[in-house]
């Protein structure tokens, strides 16, 4: 631990980290640009300049570590004005152009100029130096040259987190550019996070460019589910539309980052969408679908449950309790067909379900395809594409009735007998086990599409209809039945956040 | 009476060469730094630091050490480093074989200006010889230990005479500063403790290990020992590098030695160590003397020994017009105020000298030089603002006469 004063009063800290970092601990923001708390430090922006007693010239907050005994201002007017001159240089040559800028809303030139700057502009439009507007710099990303402040925020993520040499700051003085290497691109599978790191708005994101102001848009904090690592993201949706995903901080999981695949994969909330349960005889309203399930299930005479890794803690758990108190002879076997990827050394995992863990931890793992084999009657399946997955599955699923409980129009919904129309992960509460057993709560940003219900509300439907008694208040009551039946599902986890990343 | 094969081994030997390593050699290390810090030798690559200081800065207990000699010389004013690499390079190779043994280097790096071919040419060929000659190499001199020297060209940024700039253009990064803490007697080259040294610095040393300490400070100042080599330029009669003890009065390098002002002319102003020192008026030049310390007292800096001299038909504007042209253009541009106020003074120094510059303009670049001192990662941007403010301040009448709105003394009809 390290004594220390911070604007006249005395302070302790854990040793070993800077000012930035230390001064926040009581609430004291120093402002920064090119500092990130996942980067090395470099020092270059000049704006976490702040005053240390013994020592003349002011001393970068980033670069300089807490010390027993060091006496810090960081609002002192040596330190004010110092902020105010550097704001003055990087607006220089910025184009201000937040009306056509995506930046606008989240940009940390807007907001430290309206905290720090507020000077009057001592250049003619005409006198700024112009760069290149719109450089295609790789599939996912959009530089605005005239934007950068050249905080090499981008670089440094490239060169130390990525572990690819891609962008680089070329040229000198006020030519300065970020660029990628001659014939090169910026396309490393977690170039995204170059946008997000961007303290202005140089790198904007191709895939959200110009879509909806940012000021719009609603947030909620969740899950990815891309794979079993589980990194912890940010969904922001506008008129009940995801538009973007955001890596949300957590030092024990995914740090500041998240892989490009996680960053799209939403559209297909947006898309496809099951609206309404529809039957051979075509649409249902929510009670005749969970009745029909119910005759299909009551007249086949072997039937299979088939649970999914992708299904939150709480609704695996839902359909386990459905198959205990409306169809005890039936098997449940939980299983996914999904062509695992690729795993890195950075997140991704191969494992392409977000809760293969908790599934286990259940205890519906199985041999899926030996259960098919058996020749049930009739499949239920929850929130799994098993036909999208693997067509070949298609002749052994041949002459058995489908039930599908899904959130799009996939290949099993479309071959199903009936399909009900379930909310996705972003529509409601649950939990998912990463591939460590952290079992990690995600939280709804949309309103249910169409006629989509909560899995454990279809399944409650179906029992009822089938005269069995599965009720349950709320989604609390469910959760807390979940995590009593199953303890190793262990409690919540908490995100422990990132430092001052976010400006 | 010059000898045009002054370069070569092996009229440097018939000059004494490569004795005093010998001697170095044959000596504890310590000793030699003793020695070193006893003569009171000082860097002259600008700051005039204590050389034998520098070293013991060197940790104790460590695995390797570097020293990279700083033969960068891209100061505008600056050519005497040159002129060693020229025409004596082995005077500065022995320096390199004594300074490794002091501070137990076994790799030196030399980092040479890319633009110098001729003296390119000339200290690689001594290099060879001296590998030739055992004078480095696996047994160096004979001592039984490594010294090897690599040879470095850089590729045309002033910014890479920054001895951390330099650093990482050896390493092969972009050649810009790194911060500082830590220093790179810690953490220098390839992470390892480095002593970076001028050109002219070591080659003192050959003389001092060789007539001990107090020869050495028998010539010079109490504060600055020793001779100094002056690079003269601009409005003289004879340009070209000068050693001169140090304390000797600038007059006489001026009026004496150099040949005196160009055609005869009133000397208007000097800059005395380099672009980036404070610019002085013909007055306080004819009354320093060439040392540090009354150089210093003026408000200006001996620096790398640059005498630049602007007679009485110099435009002063004219002149900081190309200086601010010059810093714009060699800003390594990663830290704000440097990257930003660089080219920002060099416009409005542009419009004023174009005649298009308003009072306005005049207070904006005297704000934006205070405005760049103090909170950048190297000095560079110090080196900018002392000019712009001595400039101004010393010769304000002729910023104001060129200014679009100045108060008019001959109103026109
Ligand atoms: C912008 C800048 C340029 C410099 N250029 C040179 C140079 O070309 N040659 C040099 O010897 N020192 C140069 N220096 C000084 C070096 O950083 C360093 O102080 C010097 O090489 C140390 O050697 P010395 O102690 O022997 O003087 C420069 C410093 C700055 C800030
Ligand atoms: S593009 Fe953005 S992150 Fe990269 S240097 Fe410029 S401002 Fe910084
Ligand atoms: S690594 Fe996995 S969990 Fe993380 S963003 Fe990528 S797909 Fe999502
Ligand atoms: S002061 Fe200028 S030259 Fe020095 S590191 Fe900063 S930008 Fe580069
Ligand atoms: S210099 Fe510290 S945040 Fe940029």
């Amino acid at each position: 631990m390290a004594k220390f004063t911070l604007n006249g009063v005395e302070r302790e800290v854990p040793d070993g980290i800077n000012l930035i970092e230390a001064a926040l601990l009581f609430g004291v923001r120093i402002p920064h640009y090119c500092y990130h708390p996942g980067l090395s430090p470099e020092g270059n922006c000049r704006m976490c300049a702040v005053e240390i007693e013994g020592i003349p010239k002011l001393q970068t907050a980033c670069t300089t570590l807490v010390a027993d005994g060091m006496v810090v201002h960081t609002e002192s007017e040596k330190v004010i004005r110092e902020r105010t001159e550097v704001m003055e240089f990087l607006l220089r040559n910025h184009p201000i152009d937040c009306p056509i800028c995506d930046q606008a809303g989240e940009c940390g030139l807007q907001k430290y100029y309206m905290e720090h700057g507020l000077h009057d502009s001592r250049v003619a439009v005409e006198e700024k130096i112009l760069k290149r507007k719109r450089v295609d710099l790789g599939p996912l990303v959009v530089l605005d040259s005239e934007r950068c402040i050249l905080c090499s925020r981008c670089v440094r993520f490239c060169d130390e987190i990525a572990g690819v040499r891609e962008l680089v700051l070329a040229n000198r003085g006020g030519r300065s550019e970020i660029t990628t290497f001659p014939g090169r691109t910026l396309e490393n599978p977690y170039s995204g996070n170059v946008i997000d790191i961007c303290p202005v708005g140089a790198l904007t994101s191709k895939d959200f460019r110009f879509k909806v102001r940012v000021w719009f848009l609603k947030t909620a904090g969740s899950i990815c589910p891309g794979c079993e690592r589980g990194c912890n993201i940010y969904i922001e949706q506008y008129q009940n539309e995801v538009q973007r995903i955001r890596p949300r901080a957590n030092l024990d999981v995914n740090r500041w980052w998240i892989c490009d695949d996680g960053r799209l994969d939403y559209k297909w909330i947006n898309r496809d969408r099951l609206l309404r349960a529809e039957g051979e005889a075509g649409a249902h309203s929510p009670e005749r679908a969970d009745e029909e399930a119910a005759r299909i299930l009551r007249e086949a005479g072997s039937v299979l449950l088939v649970a999914s890794p992708r299904s939150s803690n709480e609704n695996l758990f839902a359909l386990k309790r459905f198959r205990d108190a409306a169809l005890p002879r039936a098997a449940l076997v939980g299983g996914s067909f999904r062509k695992p990827w690729e795993g890195d050394r950075i997140l991704k995992r191969p494992d392409r379900n977000p809760n293969r863990k908790g599934m286990e931890i259940l205890g519906l793992s199985g041999d899926l395809e030996g259960a098919l084999r058996k020749a049930p009657d009739c499949v239920l399946v929850v929130e799994n594409d098993l036909l999208g997955d693997r067509p070949d599955l298609a002749d052994l699923l041949r002459g058995k009735k489908l039930i599908a409980l899904a959130s799009n129009r996939d290949a099993t919904a479309e071959k199903a007998a009936l399909r009900i129309p379930v909310c996705t992960y972003a529509e409601t509460e649950g939990s998912w086990t990463n591939f460590e057993g952290r079992t990690q709560a995600f939280h709804p940003v949309l309103k249910a599409v169409g006629e989509s219900r909560p899995v454990f509300r279809v399944l409650e439907g179906i029992a009822r209809a089938l005269g069995a008694s599965l009720e349950w208040s709320d989604f609390g009551a469910l959760r807390e039945e979940t995590f009593q039946a199953a303890p190793a599902l262990g409690s919540l986890s908490p995100s422990p956040g990132g430092g001052a990343h976010a400006l | 009476m010059v000898n045009p094969d002054s370069h070569a081994l092996v009229s440097a030997r018939a000059a004494g060469a490569y004795r005093a390593s010998a001697k170095a050699l044959a000596e504890e290390p310590e000793e030699i730094v003793r020695l070193v810090k006893d003569s009171g030798l000082r860097g002259r690559g600008g700051a005039g630091f204590p050389t034998g200081l520098k070293w013991t800065f060197l940790p104790k207990n460590r695995d390797a050490t570097y020293l990279c000699v700083n033969a960068d010389e891209s100061e505008p004013g600056t050519f005497k480093d040159r002129l060693i690499l020229e025409k004596d390079p082995h005077l500065l190779i022995e320096g390199i074989v004594i300074a490794c043994h002091a501070i137990r280097c076994a790799h030196a790096y030399l980092y040479i200006r890319g633009e110098f071919c001729l003296p390119y040419e000339r200290i690689r060929a001594a290099a060879a010889e001296a590998y030739a000659a055992g004078l480095l190499g696996p047994n160096a001199g004979g001592s039984g230990q490594p010294i090897d020297l690599t040879i470095h060209r850089g590729a045309g940024a002033y910014i890479c005479g920054e001895e951390t700039a330099l650093l990482n253009s050896i390493e092969g990064k972009k050649g810009q500063p790194r911060m500082k803490p830590p220093f790179p007697t810690n953490v220098g080259l390839f992470g390892k403790p480095t002593v970076i040294n001028n050109v002219e610095t070591l080659a003192n040393l050959p003389f001092i290990v060789e007539n001990g300490p107090d020869a050495y400070r028998a010539i010079g100042t109490e504060k600055s020992p020793g001779t100094r080599l002056m690079s003269v330029s601009g409005h003289i009669e004879k340009p070209g590098v000068y050693e001169v003890a140090h304390g000797v009065p600038m007059r006489g390098l001026i009026e004496d030695l150099a040949g005196g002002v160009r055609g005869g002319r009133k000397l208007k102003a000097l800059i005395p160590g380099g672009s980036s020192t404070p610019v002085l008026t013909a007055e306080e030049a004819y009354a320093v003397n060439v040392d540090f310390e009354s150089v210093q007292a003026t408000g200006s800096m001996l620096g790398s020994g640059g005498c630049i001299v602007m007679d009485e038909t110099t435009d002063m504007v004219w002149a900081l017009d190309k200086l601010a042209h010059f810093y714009a253009h060699e800003s390594c541009g990663q830290c704000t105020p440097c990257r930003e106020g660089s080219g920002w003074i060099a416009e409005i120094v542009q419009k004023i000298a174009a005649g298009n510059g308003t009072r306005k303009d005049l207070e904006k670049l005297e704000s934006l030089a205070a405005q760049i001192v103090g909170n950048t990662i190297c000095v560079f941007s110090d080196a900018l603002a002392m000019p712009v403010v001595s400039h101004v301040t010393k010769f304000r009448a002729e910023f104001e006469a060129h200014l679009a709105d100045r108060a008019s003394s001959s109103a026109a009809p």
